[in-house]
């Protein structure tokens, strides 16, 4: 009946990055101005902490358990994305802190909302239940609303905030009926394994079907992909850069962990393959129409968080390639996805922090004329650009290019699957275009203006980190392919295989 | 035996829901085609009202007096303090990009009804997973009942709900903030940057952050 | 339990009627003689100053969305409330006294809660959200 308190060890992760949130907020109102300086650490040090009891964790949840009655799934799939959403948030933490500082907006809450937004994703990635799923995804949206908006002298950031937050509300009536609908036909069941039971015997009512799709809808519009990416150019464009990074990186893996989870046990996947729903044949016409549509629009962008944004959108794309992959019961294709999802954010990360360092105060420097000649002035943060938009292309040898050869050889495992690889290298080869024009401009082309940034320790951390990260990714793939791999092995032991 | 069973719900309950289904419809219908805004939130509140009227038909009665209390309560507070706030005229009709735009919105509007339409005509001809639904027993949705399973079952996400709400406060005050609160917020930042400029003094003389916030400092 | 409603039912529409009918009748049967001094606004004798519709501070939103979180807050008190003699024991209860030992259960699930909202209350509270300056 009630839970016993030695369960709740499964959660820790999830009390230290909101119990740190909490003390931040206090700390931020309570502590002088003077003391207040510290709070970045403070939350540097709960992801650190955090990712300490991920680690922890991860031996004993090589086979899935479920605790706190059934909502709370321990596996090594929503560790290993744990791990990530801690990652994204300790870089976010010291990307903003300086960015805000410049721009003269720097406010302690900003930390508390990363982490509390980093809690939500945890809810997102151990859900075991529909409700857990709502209350992590409407964590993580209404902080990254906020985190989008908190720029206050800045129209665009307001704007972003505005759209990002109707079409929010809108997506989550989707989620809201979808579970509804999913919970009336399937006779009361919240659980993700009681609806994969009912599913496997039957899934041939119409009522439940639009529920599957109304879920579906719901959660391609957290990640973006077309035709419901209309907020995502906007959003991207008028947040604050590092909370841009936070958004394309860490809430789109967490909806990409939830959508793995779903349609990867429950609706589809290994042994419940998704073709009788039908949702794996509109999938990947969703996931060719993203690609493309996000790479074409990309091509015509002189604005680069917007240029970025469109490359995201066509990000999410590839990773639905992974998904469908994953649907038809592709052995492999869920580490394939996660590995992809490893190094799409360190590199996401990492571009959009060199973004916010050149940029100083009323002067983003957003265009991509702007960027001539840092090559020649700011020689590292430039090499540090190019690893970034190299392994975003999907260029040898930065993990952008492993990401990219281990989801389309998972997906070439199916014959019917080659119309997508096809479309998804095609449209690789076209990404590298504009990623290079910046390249070029870097490189190749005179500065109209002097370029000189702020010095800041923890951004020049930050970026180390994450170019090092993605260099080695790229170098050696190994070891977190390993990690990956047991991460997707223990979603396909569970569902029977 | 797999059938929506329409037929054991007696007259008077489909009566009952088709009056406040239809008030929750035309009460939604006013709210976004009423020009004034306080029309549009009276409307809301009827549309609330309907809604819970659905609830209580449905026996969940708890959720029916919490739609009132919360929705046409506070919520409805809310939007009134925004209407004011917003000021009326500045309201103005957000512009539709376009008839090109507009007709793709209503054809896929359209799309959407005509689906969802036949898709409730035809539930009764597919299985529901479950089997029919049980009768609920007699204290469902009663205030006990509800936290009796709120409680104990539902424990954790009762516990994370308040992760949300703590959230939503933040984030609400974070993005109203007012002018006064947004230089004090520039002042910190300043100051901080001075905190860090004493730590480490030769990385920062005559740095851009310095001479920006002086410049700033001179604006106001 | 639902057959409780037709009453209440009953009871809403007999005060909203009654409301409606008291304002129609004031309306009908009340003396109407207008003069230009009775339409200004206030009929305070002096002239308008600016718009009537003077735009409020966010202070208003700030209290509104305070208001409502607090308000959820309180609405998961009740059920809890309810609750609390049976959750408060390890065993059943028999006609309302408990027959095992005590549990911590139920107050210790809704500290929790409190506290985390407890957090919120101190932040706006020292944000200098509640209350004019």
């Amino acid at each position: 009946m009630s839970f016993d308190l030695s369960q709740l060890s499964a959660i820790v992760p999830l009390i230290i990055v909101t119990g740190m949130g909490c003390l931040i907020l206090l700390a931020e109102t309570f502590a002088r101005n003077r003391a207040r300086t510290g709070l970045a650490s403070l939350a540097l040090g709960g992801c650190v902490f955090a990712f300490v009891a991920v680690a922890a964790q991860w031996d004993a949840a090589a086979t899935k358990t479920t605790v706190l009655q059934g909502m709370w799934v321990m596996d090594r799939m929503a560790l290993f994305l744990d791990a990530t959403f801690v990652a994204t948030a300790a870089i976010t933490v010291l990307i903003s802190g300086p960015f805000m500082r410049e721009h003269g907006f720097e406010f302690g809450e900003f930390y508390g909302i990363v982490l509390f937004a980093t809690g939500g994703m945890m809810m997102v990635s151990h859900a075991d239940h529909l409700l857990m799923l709502l209350i992590g995804i409407e964590t993580t949206s209404l902080a990254a609303y906020v985190l989008t908006g908190c720029w206050r002298r800045n129209a665009r950031s307001s704007e972003g905030a505005m759209k990002y937050f109707l079409m929010g509300a809108f997506a989550t009536g989707f989620l809201v009926y979808g579970m509804a609908l999913i919970y009336g036909t399937t006779g009361g069941e919240m659980t993700y394994a009681g609806i994969a039971a009912k599913a496997a015997v039957s899934s041939n009512s119409s009522l439940f079907v639009a529920g599957v799709y109304f879920v579906l809808i719901a959660l391609i519009f957290k990640v973006a992909a077309v035709p419901f990416h209309m907020w995502a150019p906007d959003t991207y464009e008028g947040a604050p850069t590092p909370a841009t990074g936070f958004m394309a990186a860490g809430v789109k893996a967490a909806a990409f962990g939830a959508i793995l989870r779903l349609f990867g046990t429950v609706f589809g996947g290994p042994g419940l393959p998704g073709e009788p729903i039908g949702w794996v044949r509109i999938l990947a016409t969703v996931a060719i129409l993203t690609m493309t549509f996000g790479n074409l629009a990309a091509l015509r962008q002189e604005n680069i968080k917007r240029m970025l944004a469109y490359s995201s959108i066509a990000h999410a794309g590839y990773l639905l390639v992974g998904v469908v992959a994953v649907g038809v019961g592709i052995a492999g294709a869920q580490s394939a996805v996660l590995f992809y999802l490893v190094t799409y954010t360190f590199t996401t990360l990492g571009v959009f922090g060199v973004i916010a360092w050149v940029g100083k105060r009323g002067d983003e420097r957003l265009f991509v004329d702007d960027w001539a000649g840092l090559g020649t002035a700011r020689p590292a943060l430039a090499l540090a650009m190019t690893i970034f938009l190299l392994s975003l292309g999907g260029v040898p040898p930065t993990g952008g290019f492993f990401g990219k050869f281990y989801l389309f050889r998972a997906a070439m495992q199916s014959p019917e699957l080659y119309p997508l690889v096809i479309a998804g290298v095609l449209n690789s080869v076209v990404s590298v275009y504009y990623y290079l024009r910046v390249v070029v401009a870097m490189y190749f082309r005179d500065a109209t203006r002097p370029l000189d940034s702020y010095p800041s320790a923890s951004m020049r951390a930050a970026l180390v980190l994450t170019a090092i990260a993605v260099v080695v990714l790229g170098l050696f793939p190994g070891a977190v392919v390993d990690w990956a791999g047991g991460a997707g092995a223990a979603v396909a032991k569970v569902a029977g295989l | 035996m797999h059938q929506l069973h329409t037929q054991t719900v007696g007259l008077p309950a489909t009566i009952t829901f088709a009056i406040l289904a239809g008030l929750t419809v035309i009460g939604a219908l006013f709210t976004i085609t009423r020009r004034n805004p306080v029309v549009a939130v009276i409307s809301l509140v009827g549309t609330f009202f309907a809604l819970a009227g659905v609830y209580a038909s449905l026996s969940a009665h708890f959720l029916a007096i919490l739609q009132i209390l919360v929705y046409a309560g506070a919520i409805m507070v809310l939007f009134i303090f925004v209407v004011m706030i917003l000021n009326r005229d500045e309201i103005t009709r957000v512009a539709a990009r376009g008839m090109v735009r507009r007709g793709l919105g209503v054809v896929a509007a359209g799309y959407v009804v005509w689906l969802l339409a036949s898709v409730v005509a035809n539930s009764s001809a597919t299985p529901l997973l479950g089997g029919p639904l049980s009768e609920p027993g007699a204290d469902f949705g009663t205030v006990a009942s509800v936290g009796a399973s709120l409680f104990t079952d539902f424990m954790f996400p009762f516990e994370a709900v308040s992760l949300l709400l703590l959230v939503a406060v933040v984030g609400g005050l974070v993005v109203s903030r007012s002018e006064k609160q947004e230089d004090d917020a520039e002042e910190t930042a300043r100051r901080r940057a001075q905190v860090a400029t004493e730590i480490r003094p030769e990385s920062m003389v005559g740095g851009p952050t310095d001479a920006t916030a002086n410049h700033e400092a001179a604006h106001h | 339990m639902t057959s409780d409603y037709i009453a209440a039912t009953l009871a809403i529409l007999a005060g909203v009627g009654m409301a409606l009918l008291l304002t129609m009748v004031a309306q009908h049967v009340g003396p109407h003689r207008p003069t230009k001094a009775k339409q200004i606004p206030y009929e305070a004798g002096s002239d308008v100053i600016g718009s009537p519709r003077a735009r409020f501070s966010v202070k208003f939103y700030q209290v509104a969305i305070m208001f409502l979180v607090f308000d959820i807050e309180a609405a998961f008190l009740y059920p809890w409330a309810v609750n609390y003699r049976k959750l408060s024991c390890l065993g059943p209860l028999q006609d309302g006294v408990c027959t095992a030992g005590v549990s911590f259960f139920g107050l210790g699930g809704v500290m929790v809660f409190m506290a985390v909202l407890v957090v919120a209350l101190a932040y706006v509270w020292r944000k200098r959200a509640i209350g004019w300056e």
